[in-house]
């Protein structure tokens, strides 16, 4: 036998493939690869007591104990086993971590969330709860979080990014609290308020109504900047987030007990925000939805009660500016250091890793914000040790109204629109949260400014950053307008009350009130009517895509139609007859859809962005809809002529027809289209759910929102839970599925009903398959 | 005796990765000709990634795996690519002296 030269080749190419290629197959070769490693295991040992989780035909976990810490850590296993992912996502990014695993595209977001210094308020909130009756719950929980992390295959995502997490920690179920709450209160506008005042001027104001007059802002120029407004934009609450929830008195429903429905509007994501479970303790069920990493129900109905939320939306963030002389800001008559503490965070980049310095800074108002040379303070309400966890665990546990009520006074913050019924028969409505009471002279003011922070102005009373607070400037608990036993009531996150007597937030606080409006119109019709209500009209209700908005703005276009082109009158024609309902097969929905927004850009977009300002700016629709035909905001200030409304409406269509025939749509279906991304679906596609068409719009209340700005690029938004309860017939969907693991049958199996409005059973029975956690003896 | 190491070598490219080349190299050094080597190598390594499809099928999982592209693709071709070019290996020895 001998060697033949030519025969290397084969030798050599193999090696090259195999250096190049071993870590590929390391993963995803057929059989071996570390992808096709599953963990099942049926019996896990649980230090706290024997539990038991049954998954039922939707993947919904039914978790049976005896013991509170044995469910706990029973709950914290399944939630790692459905989405640790998602948890440990989550809590990188409160914690400033994501560029250490993503990637240095990622290190802004993790230079604002270390300068906010999320953490450290979670941490606080941690040493408050930790000698309750929460704190050993959180404890247990996090136990069985990491028993799964140490005893299973990691999520398929974990294994693509190769890297392992740490283990769960209370103050990471807290920081996921911290997350959900700077989401839907986290607002920029007072800073974006001064910059259009300082770069369009104070008349500007009259788009932004309320409170805007005698408290006009005290605004110094340069302390705001686009650059710095651009900068935090993708870290900011997401206007496009409102909420859905009403309740019914017994007295009009036809099994004459209250009817409860929720559907709150938040990202629509790969797994879905939410998490289904149902915990059963010594008897006792509580089932609804949590947030992934807490392992309380959030939102849900227990044997007793039933409870939703809605975001308030209103104004508990402020910032202050200073007088500065260098590294020193003047406050009261003192010149104060910040603290300072420079953090280190670890960036993955193209050459593995390096580290940069964050340097934390924070006044006695709260984090210090600086880019750009714009410098801000931000006090938000979330900043200090809160207690909404407890609120929540006592909602849990509540009987009756005034259990319920009880945890009411724990709940800080994100102040929601809480909505409640029991099954003897009490409605509630009740927007429990802190509201900050700003004072200037000892004049109450409002909070949509920037304030003067060197001479104390607009401060908190009682609040301390990163510490605790006793909340004694805020508003009382009694104080906040609620309501006990009313007929009926619905909040879309539209404002509490007129007339209140303190500020809680300027118009752009709160939504348009179209989703409102149109929930209390049919809430009126059958109370009206004498119609009883029952689940099939709630559901009706809860999937209504009838467009208020639509049906105050297509008279403005019909009464324009000798403005416009024969093309543009042809399609303006076809709004004649419309029934203003956003539903997928709908002509009319799509010219209605496309011609809004260009209607709101072309009356915007000459003065906003002429300024350096974009749409982020634009006031609200309800705004533009009560202008009048002749009003100076429909001038094109581009051209020599004065525009009116009509001549703005008659433009908006003809880019309409444009828009349509380039893009080849035929019905609002085409345009509007369901499309959740996974976090990886820059990368890969594979994980995200499949796209359709689906009905609704902002306005609707069947909520879609197709293109929600989020960081760089756009997100969907919309109905991220739907539930119904009435205490006999309860329903509920998730817009995804209840695993976040990539190969189970639950991945996706939700969404096309939630899509196509159906729902599933929202019940205590026990079923499915099982696991079971027993203590080692 | 052929079928006996083809059976081996799917047992251990089963096992692990690496037996893909071991597997394919034992396959090509049983083909009479170097021709038939390769034809062999990247039979053998569209076998093993087909009964791993099957397998996935088994388990309910075969759709989702055809779609995570470039997943699924890459694993073909890599695992054909490497059997092949073990398979190749057979050109180093002269059987005939």
């Amino acid at each position: 036998m001998r060697v033949k030269k030519p025969g290397f080749v084969p030798l050599i190419l193999l090696i090259v493939l195999l250096c190049f290629s071993h870590g590929y197959m390391d993963l995803f070769a057929p059989f071996s690869g570390n992808l096709w490693k599953f963990s099942h295991r049926e019996v896990i040992t649980n230090p706290y007591g024997d539990a038991e989780a049954y998954y039922d035909e939707y993947g919904v976990p039914h978790i049976v104990a005896d013991d509170e810490k044995a469910l706990a850590f029973a709950v914290g296993y399944v939630q790692a086993k459905d989405r640790l992912f998602q948890m440990d996502l989550h809590r990188r990014l409160m914690r400033g971590q994501l560029s250490e695993v993503f990637g240095e595209e990622f290190f802004e977001s993790d230079e604002f969330h270390v300068k906010m210094d999320f953490i450290t308020a979670a941490e606080s909130s941690w040493k408050l709860i930790k000698n309750t009756e929460l704190g050993e719950v959180l404890e247990a929980y996090c136990d069985g979080v990491n028993y799964y992390l140490k005893h299973n295959q990691l999520p398929v995502e974990f294994k693509l990014a190769g890297y392992k997490p740490v283990n769960w920690t209370p103050v990471d179920t807290l920081i996921i609290s911290k997350e959900i709450a700077w989401g839907l209160t986290g607002n920029f506008w007072d800073l974006k308020r001064a910059l259009i005042v300082e770069k369009l001027g104070k008349d500007f104001l009259e788009l932004y109504p309320q409170y805007m007059n005698h408290t006009s802002p005290i605004v110094r120029v340069g302390e705001v900047s686009k650059s710095l407004l651009d900068w935090l934009k993708p870290f900011e609450a997401k206007s496009e987030f409102g909420s859905n929830n009403w309740v019914v008195s017994g007295n009009y429903t036809l099994n004459g007990k209250p009817i409860l429905a929720n559907d709150p509007h938040l990202l629509l994501t790969v797994p879905p925000v939410w998490y289904e479970m149902h915990l059963k303790l010594n008897g006792e069920n509580v089932r609804g939805v949590t947030f992934p990493g807490v392992p309380l129900v959030i939102i849900g109905m227990n044997d007793y009660l039933a409870w939703g939320f809605t975001n308030v939306g209103a104004d508990v963030i402020d910032f202050y500016y200073y007088i500065w002389n260098g590294s020193k800001y003047y406050y009261k008559g003192e010149w104060l250091e910040p603290v300072r503490e420079i953090r280190i965070l670890r960036v993955k980049t193209d050459r593995r890793f390096e580290e940069r310095e964050v340097t934390v800074e924070k006044t006695v108002h709260g984090a210090l914000i600086e880019k750009y040379g714009s410098r801000v303070a931000v006090a938000w309400t979330g900043l200090t040790a809160t207690t909404e966890a407890l609120a929540i665990y006592r909602y849990n546990h509540a009987k009756n109204l005034d259990e319920f009520m009880e945890g009411l006074r724990y709940f800080d913050v994100p102040a929601q629109n809480v909505v409640y019924a029991d099954i003897e028969g009490n409605i509630m409505y009740y927007p429990a949260g802190k509201y900050p009471v700003r004072l200037i002279d000892g004049e109450e003011v409002p909070g949509n400014t920037i304030f003067n922070g060197s001479a104390g102005e607009g401060e908190w009373k009682g609040f301390k950053p990163y510490g605790f607070s006793n909340w004694e400037g805020f508003i009382n608990f009694e104080e906040i307008p609620h309501l006990i036993n009313p007929n009926y009531i619905a909040t879309a996150n539209q404002r509490i009350v007129y007339n209140y007597q303190h500020y809680l937030g300027d118009s752009m606080y709160f939504a348009d009130p179209y989703r409102g409006m149109r929930i209390y119109e049919m809430l009126d019709s059958a109370v009206k009517s004498g119609k009883k209500i029952d689940v099939e009209y709630t559901i009706e209700m809860q999937l209504d895509t009838y467009s208020k908005p639509a049906e105050f703005f297509v008279p403005y276009i019909l009464e324009s139609l000798d403005k416009m082109d024969s093309k543009s009158r042809d399609y303006a024609s076809l709004l004649k007859n419309w029934d203003f309902r956003m539903d997928k097969d709908s002509v009319a929905a799509l010219i209605f859809a496309v011609w809004l927004e260009k209607f709101v850009n072309e009356t915007f977009g000459d003065e906003f962005y002429s300024s350096g300002l974009d749409s982020d700016f634009y006031p609200r629709l309800f705004v533009l809809q009560n202008l009048p035909p002749d009003s100076r905001w429909f001038d094109d200030v581009t051209t020599p002529q004065k525009e009116v409304r009509s001549d703005i409406v008659a433009r908006a269509m003809k880019l309409t027809v444009e828009e349509i025939q380039k893009m080849g749509y035929t019905v609002y279906g085409d345009y509007n289209r369901l499309e959740i991304r996974h976090p990886f679906s820059r990368v890969v596609k594979f994980f995200d759910y499949p796209s359709m068409p689906v009905n609704g719009s902002a306005y609707t209340v069947f909520n879609f929102r197709k293109g929600v700005q989020w960081g760089e690029g756009k997100l969907q938004a919309g109905s991220s839970w739907r539930m119904i309860v009435n205490f006999d017939e309860n329903l509920c969907v998730i817009p995804g599925g209840n695993s976040g693991d990539y190969f189970s049958k639950h991945y996706s199996d939700q969404l096309k009903m939630w899509a196509n409005g159906n729902y599933k059973p929202f019940d205590f029975k026990i079923r499915g398959e099982k696991i079971v956690f027993r203590v080692k003896r | 005796m052929r079928a006996l190491i083809l059976f081996a070598a799917t047992v251990i490219a089963c096992l692990h990765w690496f037996g893909i080349v071991v597997g394919g190299a034992a396959i090509g050094l049983s083909a009479r000709n170097m021709r038939e080597a390769i034809f062999l190598g990247v039979i053998f390594g569209t076998g093993i990634w087909l009964l791993f499809v099957v397998y996935m099928g088994v388990n309910g999982l075969a759709g989702k795996y055809l779609a995570m592209i470039p997943i699924s693709y890459l694993g073909l071709v890599l695992t054909v690519a490497t059997s092949t070019l073990a398979a190749s290996l057979r050109s180093l020895f002269d059987f005939k002296n």
